[in-house]
Order: structure tokens, then C-alpha cells, then sequence
């Protein structure tokens, strides 16, 4: 019976690793290898790094990062300062309204993109924020907002509400003890929010398709670039796609911990 | 007003701007599409014209399609979901290691997997066909037909997918007190009965809360299919997408856009009921 | 003078009423503690006091003010709540100087007051150390120098010995009452330990269904209960409450006598002993008589079978749970 296990294991393994391991092979084995021969090479017979040159030296692609970083840090800034107030009401709001608003909030998980981001692109012409870091942004953050919601949530629910009473009775105001006492405590929720919600908004495709098709972020660049058939290009754009999103996930390791991402789910 | 309520409306002043937002945001666009889906650009009055357009453009299949595709993809997830969640959970050899490589394909933008896919699987040639004639078998043009298009994009798709059904099964298989399966051992259940008779209903919330997460994210699937097959065979997403940018009216799309947000609206009472409203 | 008066005051959760219609007047310069078992809304009250939560109806004044609208920066007080809630992300010195920070204080001003009052409770050494390096009794004492240091009007305590070992807890009783009478404040104190209340109490408040069932010293809560539920409630033992008519008292109710309120040489009633234990350093027997048990104080163990024959010494009448009038 183990045996049957192992077997199953290793051929799960390279089924994880195997489309991981190809990615590889394109991004780093000269191209005469791979992706310009009939059946590539399944092993690496050379490494290069003139693929992430060719990447490099593409202007397109180098203001298409620039338009995906802008996007995704002001996703990720508005994520924070909605999410804080609206984590911060929900903790103290009675459980019944909480739930229902939850709700309602993941309730705009469920609306296809594509339906919400036809309209959207059309009022976008209309007032200026089409084709803009800022309107995709604000487009974006739908996705963004109702998970910084629930992690944040989660880590103010797990902070002692004494130190928040504390800090009313010490003297405090409302705002003053938020932000000297419970902002600072939630740091880590604060920040894991933060690079979830700049994750969601760099590796997004469908919002950004429509609403900033002339000077596309990185993704929109990259399948524009399979529709030219600059296969090659495409995979090169890709592994800069990737890199920060594996080293963010390593980040984000430290900041993921059960008490954030139970958060809404306690009591 | 009580002291209580009182301060409840102080507090909700605070959720009040993420609730304007979603409401300007997602709510609003909503509506003003499954409005305009039921208009032409023409007439005011309410009409189907849109409708009755699609079903010559390729509605119907575009729903079979869709429906494919979602069926296909969360059973897959479910499978590997669910298999890998219990080698993790019954601490076979390197199930550490196994856990983090299995969390690793999620990691991976949809744009790039679409692409990544896209090498493996070409017309001629390709990662996948170098594989199989190295093992001595016929090469495949993976997009010679509709079921083995579906099939690639449902293996692309699944492949970067599971991750969150392992997530939720492994909380779902955390949540099982150990001794029930220890009473269910002394009462001479053995491993089949045990999954059947204790895992599978204790986890049939988690299983349904990851239906509906992942669910809607196939209604969705939209970079992925553009990417790798393009406009035919059509989805739901990828149709209403062609016929924003090629077609002069717009309000085809509106009404193929409307039938998706119909479809996943079905799909989750569905699944809320068959879960026995478990969502909690 | 009066320091606080709670008039009526009503706080539900759902349905239930946690604290019901209570009132209660505390004096300057008192240490009122309020006793009861856990969960009885002792610490809501407490709440309720510092304005963290608003009453559904009723007054609460401070130094004659009506503060019941104000919150709870606005109202004078300091309190130290179970955990301390010390903030984690501030050294002792910070901790100390929050609450003047509050008040817009200058910075030569801050630091004068919390060297002084960091001198009086003995941690000068730990100031510049994060709160969460310091042990459990330095943590309380950063707790009382932050709540000192304002000079508030109303001190308010929620528990702040449960989290105390009991070798510690003793030097901490001691510390509390000097403070309080050093600083001539008043001292509005929640536990649900006895023996804390009986050592620092000028008066105690029982707290039961919401009000308070009596309040007293201690002396006065244990010698003479109001109800049958403050005599089971308060002393060591429990007080017995048994039919009047089984001592042959022509009364429609029952008697209350504590167990020591006996006299073993008066041999007027009769006995069967069920079981016998040892509290402290006295024998206690369970008895029996027609169909009643109580306990009664011994002067030795007694096997179980035997017979006992004694005499209460005081009792008090109850009716329906409640004293009826003196012997």
C-alpha cells in the first residue's frame, strides 16, 4: 500500500514542478533551445540571460512595469486606508450587522469581473480615469478590499480590547487611540494586507484589459504579446511577472499567521 | 435613541466609505449593465433583441462551455485538493517539503501559467508532444478540437488553482477531533469507511466554502482561456470580451455579460444548498 | 462628600439586564469594593463607571457632575484593568507619561511627574525598559504609577490581583491600601475574592442579579446577611439556613445561623453526624436532623453515625431568602 503512495507522490511532484521547471527552461535557456525549435530540449543544455536582456532593453515593457508598480502600490495604499476603518467598525459593530456587512462585501467578490469592468471602462472615458494607474486602481481594489477587510478584522480582533479602553480612559480620543495604540499593534496585519492587496493588483488581468488597454500593465503587455506571436518576448515578460510575487510570498511568510486569516471567522 | 444605538451609528460611520465605494464600484456598474443588457441601442423600451442576437453568435455553446470547464476544474481541484491535503494530514515521509511545493503554482501570475501552458501544449511540437515522443507515443495537436481544449485549459487551470482547496481541506481536516476516527478505529471501521463516515461529512463545509470561492473564479476564468485558445471554443467570458472590442454595439456583450452574472448567481444557491447553507 | 453616585442605573445585553436598576452612593476617600461571583457583571459595572459603556438608563454623577453623557477622557478617572493592559509598544517611561501626553502637558512637566511617581512606587531603575521585560509585580506597579501620575479624581480596579501569584498578592494588598490612603483617593475595586475584599474594604458592595444585595463592611456582611444568598455567599463556611420549625422556632420560614453560633455544652437539640472535614485549623460536621443538614463548628472529628447534641447560640429569621427581623 505505501508503495502505491510513493508512486502516486513522486508523480504528483512532477506534475507541481514539471510546469514550473518549463518556465525555467524558457526563461533561461537560449531561445535556439527552446521555444524556436519544433521539440525543445527538456534539459537545460545552455543558460543565458540574454532572454531577460531582450525583456530589458524593450521599452514597452519597462513602462509597462512602471504602470504595474504605480497601479499596484496606490491598490495597495487604498486597500490599507479603507480596509483600517472599515476593519476598525466592523470589530465593534454587534456580530448580526457584521455578518450581514461581511457578507455584502464578499458579495462584490462574486460579480464577474469582465461584467463590472465593461461599464466601468465606458464611465471611466467619460471622466478622465481611463487608461489611468488610478482609475485601474480604484478598479482593481474590488478585489483588494473585501480580503484587506477580513485580515484586518482578524488582527484587531485579536488585540485585548483593554488597551483600547485603556488608552480612552488614559485620555485618548477615538482617533488619538486608534492610531497610537491600536494602528501601531496591527502593524503586521497592516502590512500583510498591504502586500496581499499590491500582489492581487500586479498579477491582475481582466479590469486591466479594459481599462488601461493603451498603456497596458505588465500582463496586458504580455498577452498582447502572444497575440503578435512574440512567444519569446511573452516568456521574458513573464519571469518579471513572477520574480516579485516569489519574493513577496517568501516575505509574506512572516506575516501570515492563523490569527489574521481567521480573522472574521472568531466569534 | 438608546446609548447603544448611538454608538452603533458612530461605528458604522466607519464602514460607510469601503460600503460607498463597493456601491459605486461594483454594485452600480452591475446594474447598469444588466439594464443596458435588456435595451438597444436603438429603441427605449425593454427587449430580448440582444439575447435572441446571441444565441446566433454562439450563446449556447459558450454556456455549455462554461459549464465544462467549471465542472471539470473543481472536480480536478477537488481531487488533487483533497489528496494532497490527506497525504499531508497523515504525515507521509517530506509532507513539510510537500505542503510548501504544493503552494508554490498559486504563486504564479494566471498571465505567465497561460503562457507557461502555452509552451507545453502547441499544435505541433512543444513541451508536452517533445515528452511524449521521447516515450515512444503519438503527438498530439492539442487544439484540434473542442474537448482537448477545454482539457488543456481545465489542466492549466487546475494546476495553479488546487492550492486553495488544499488550504481549506487541511483547515477542514484540522477542525476533526482525533477521536472520533480513534472511536471509529475500535469500532472496526477501516480507512475507506472512515473517510466516508467521518471525513467527508466534517469537511463538507469546508468543501462547500471552497466550491463557492473557487467556483466564481471559474465563472471568471478569463486571461487564462484568452491566452490559450483565444476566442474559439468560447466561454462565457472570453465571448462577451469579443464582442466588446469587434463588434460596433456593445450591448451584445452587456447581454452575454448579464448571462454570466446569472449563471454564478445559480451556481451559488446551488452550492449553498447541497452544503446545507454552510457557509459558516 | 460624595464622590460617585450611580442612580438607577440599567445595562441589558439582549434580553437580560446585567446590572438592574442600581443605585449607590460612594464617599470621597473610600475603598468601595464590589464583590461577587464571576460573571455577575462586576466588570461592566465597572465599565459602565468609566463611561466605555453607556447605560441604558439611569445617572451617573462624579463630584456632582452628571458625566453619564461623557466619554471616558472626559471624566477624571484612571483605571487599571486585570491584564494591566500595559502598551507593548511603549517603554515603562511611556507608559507612565501617556496620560499626561493626553493632557498636552510640557515635556520638562511630564518627565518631573513620572520620575516622581516612578521614585513612590520603587521602579525608577526599570523606565527605560520595553513593559514587556518586566516581571508580573513591576508590571502592576507601572500599571498604579500610570494611573497615579494624573491625579484623577476616581480610581477605578477590575481584578487587578487575579493575574498575581499568592506570595506576591500579599505585598500587593499592602501596596494598594498605602497608596490609598497616602494619596487620599477614592478606590472603586472589583474581585471576586473574599479574602482581598475583607483585607482592603471600607465597604463592600455585593453585587448579585444585577444589584447590589447589600453592602457593609465586612464584619457587618458576615455577621448580619440581609438575604439567604449573601449568607451562603460571604464566609468561609456557608451560612446554614434551615426550617424554623426543626429547632422548634414557631416562625413560616427558615433560620439562619452560621455554624460556629453553637454551643456543644447546652445540649438542647440532637443530631446524626454524615461527615466531617477539617477548615483550616477547626473541625466542621455535616448533621442531620428530620429531614434538614447544616453544619456545625466542632471541637473534635466526630465518626459518621454519631450523635451530636448542641444549642444555637444567635440566629436570624428569614422569609423567602430574606431577613426578617433580629434575634
Amino acid at each position: 500500500m505505501n508503495k502505491i503512495i510513493y508512486i502516486i507522490l513522486v508523480i504528483f511532484i512532477i506534475f507541481l514542478i514539471y510546469p514550473i521547471y518549463v518556465l525555467f527552461l524558457v526563461s533561461f535557456v537560449p531561445a535556439i533551445f527552446t521555444v524556436d525549435r519544433l521539440y525543445p530540449y527538456q534539459f537545460p543544455v545552455a543558460l543565458t540571460l540574454s532572454n531577460l536582456e531582450l525583456a530589458l532593453s524593450n521599452p514597452q515593457m519597462i513602462h509597462a512595469v512602471y504602470k504595474s508598480l504605480e497601479t499596484a502600490t496606490l491598490v495597495g495604499i487604498i486597500a490599507v486606508s479603507l480596509g483600517i476603518p472599515t476593519a476598525y467598525g466592523l470589530s465593534k459593530l454587534p456580530e448580526k450587522i457584521a455578518y450581514a456587512i461581511t457578507t455584502i462585501l464578499f458579495t462584490v467578490n462574486m460579480m464577474p469581473s469582465i461584467v463590472i469592468a465593461i461599464p466601468i471602462a465606458a464611465d471611466f472615458i467619460k471622466i478622465g480615469l481611463f487608461d489611468t494607474a488610478l482609475g485601474l486602481a480604484l478598479a482593481q481594489e474590488l478585489i483588494a478590499l473585501p480580503l484587506t477587510s477580513f485580515i484586518l478584522l482578524g488582527t484587531f480582533q485579536s488585540i485585548p480590547p483593554e488597551l483600547e479602553y485603556q488608552a480612552r480612559v488614559d485620555g485618548a480620543g477615538l482617533f488619538r487611540s486608534i492610531f497610537e495604540v491600536l494602528i501601531p499593534l496591527a502593524r503586521e496585519g497592516i502590512i500583510a494586507s498591504f502586500l496581499l492587496s499590491w500582489m492581487l493588483s500586479w498579477d491582475e488581468f481582466t479590469f486591466a484589459v479594459l481599462i488601461s488597454p493603451i498603456r497596458p500593465t505588465l500582463p496586458v503587455l504580455i498577452y498582447l504579446y502572444t497575440t503578435r506571436g512574440n512567444i519569446l518576448e511573452a516568456a521574458a515578460f513573464s519571469l518579471f511577472l513572477t520574480i516579485p510575487v516569489l519574493i513577496l510570498t517568501v516575505f509574506l511568510q512572516k506575516y501570515l499567521r492563523g490569527e489574521y486569516l481567521g480573522g472574521g471567522l472568531k466569534g | 435613541m438608546s446609548a447603544i444605538k448611538r454608538e452603533n451609528v458612530s461605528f458604522f460611520l466607519f464602514i460607510l466609505p469601503a460600503l460607498i465605494y463597493v456601491t459605486v464600484f461594483s454594485f452600480y456598474p452591475a446594474a447598469e449593465v444588466v439594464w443596458l443588457s435588456f435595451h438597444s441601442p436603438v429603441s427605449n423600451s425593454l427587449t430580448l433583441s440582444n439575447f435572441k442576437a446571441l444565441i446566433y453568435f454562439g450563446l449556447p455553446q459558450a454556456i455549455l462551455y462554461t459549464v465544462i470547464v467549471v465542472v471539470g476544474a473543481l472536480s480536478f481541484q477537488l481531487f488533487l485538493g483533497m489528496g494532497v491535503a490527506s497525504l499531508i494530514v497523515s504525515k507521509v515521509k517530506g509532507y513539510r517539503a510537500l505542503y510548501i511545493l504544493a503552494l508554490l503554482p498559486y504563486g504564479i501570475a494566471t498571465v505567465v501559467n497561460a503562457v507557461d501552458f502555452s509552451f507545453i501544449f502547441q499544435p505541433t511540437g512543444g513541451f508536452a508532444n517533445g515528452i511524449l515522443k521521447a516515450i515512444g507515443l503519438p503527438t498530439v495537436n492539442w487544439y484540434s478540437g473542442t474537448p482537448l481544449e477545454l482539457f488543456i485549459v481545465i489542466l492549466a487551470d487546475s494546476w495553479r488553482n488546487f492550492p486553495v482547496f488544499m488550504l481549506l481541506m487541511l483547515a477542514g481536516y484540522a477542525s476533526i477531533p482525533r477521536e472520533l476516527y480513534e472511536a471509529a478505529s475500535v469500532d472496526g471501521a477501516g480507512v475507506v469507511r472512515r473517510f466516508f463516515e467521518i471525513t467527508l461529512p466534517n469537511l463538507k463545509k469546508y468543501i462547500a466554502i471552497a466550491l463557492i470561492i473557487r467556483g466564481i473564479s471559474e465563472f471568471n476564468i478569463f486571461a487564462l482561456p484568452l491566452i490559450l485558445i483565444g476566442y474559439s471554443p468560447p466561454l462565457l467570458t472570453t465571448l462577451t470580451y469579443e464582442f466588446y472590442s469587434t463588434t460596433v454595439t456593445k450591448y451584445y456583450s452587456y447581454a452575454a455579460a448579464t448571462i454570466l452574472l446569472a449563471f454564478i448567481i445559480v451556481f451559488i444557491v446551488i452550492v449553498l444548498k447541497l452544503g446545507g447553507g454552510g457557509r459558516r | 462628600m460624595i464622590k460617585l453616585e450611580l442612580d438607577s442605573i440599567t445595562k441589558r445585553y439582549g434580553k437580560r439586564a446585567v446590572i438592574n436598576e442600581l443605585s449607590v452612593k460612594i464617599m470621597d476617600n473610600e475603598f468601595f469594593v464590589i464583590l461577587g461571583p464571576s460573571g455577575e457583571g462586576k466588570s461592566t459595572l465597572l465599565r459602565l463607571i468609566a463611561g466605555i459603556e453607556k447605560p441604558d438608563s439611569g445617572k451617573i454623577y462624579i463630584d456632582g457632575k452628571d458625566v453619564t453623557e461623557l466619554p471616558p477622557n472626559k471624566r477624571n478617572i484612571a483605571m487599571v484593568f486585570q491584564n494591566y493592559a500595559l502598551y507593548p509598544n511603549k517603554n515603562v517611561f511611556e507608559n507612565i507619561a501617556f496620560p499626561l501626553k493626553m493632557m498636552k502637558l510640557s515635556k520638562e512637566e511630564i518627565n518631573k511627574r513620572v520620575n516622581e511617581i516612578a521614585e513612590r512606587l520603587g521602579i525608577k531603575e526599570i523606565l527605560d525598559k520595553p513593559v514587556t521585560k518586566i516581571s508580573g509585580g513591576q508590571q502592576q506597579r507601572v500599571a498604579l504609577a500610570r494611573a497615579l501620575v494624573r491625579d484623577p479624581s476616581l480610581f477605578l480596579l477590575d481584578e487587578p490581583l487575579s493575574n498575581i501569584d499568592p506570595r506576591t498578592r500579599f505585598s500587593a494588598i499592602k501596596l494598594l491600601k498605602s497608596i490609598q490612603k497616602e494619596y487620599k483617593k477614592t478606590f472603586i475595586y472589583v474581585t471576586h475574592n473574599h479574602a482581598e475584599a475583607a483585607t482592603l474594604a471600607d465597604r463592600i458592595g455585593v453585587l448579585h442579579e444585577g444589584k447590589f444585595e447589600q453592602i457593609g463592611n465586612y464584619n457587618e456582611l458576615y455577621e448580619r446577611p440581609l438575604t439567604k444568598w449573601i449568607g451562603e455567599f460571604i464566609g468561609d463556611v456557608p451560612m446554614n439556613f434551615v426550617n424554623a420549625k426543626v429547632f422548634k422556632i414557631d416562625f413560616e420560614g427558615e433560620i439562619g445561623f452560621r455554624p460556629e453560633w453553637v454551643n456543644l455544652d447546652d445540649k438542647v437539640f440532637e443530631c446524626e453526624v454524615e461527615s466531617s472535614e477539617i477548615i483550616g485549623d477547626s473541625y466542621y460536621v455535616s448533621c442531620r436532623m428530620e429531614t434538614e443538614n447544616f453544619v456545625i463548628r466542632a471541637d473534635r472529628k466526630y465518626d459518621i453515625g454519631e450523635k451530636l447534641k448542641f444549642s444555637i447560640t444567635k440566629y436570624y429569621k428569614y422569609i423567602n431568602g430574606k431577613l426578617a427581623s433580629n434575634f
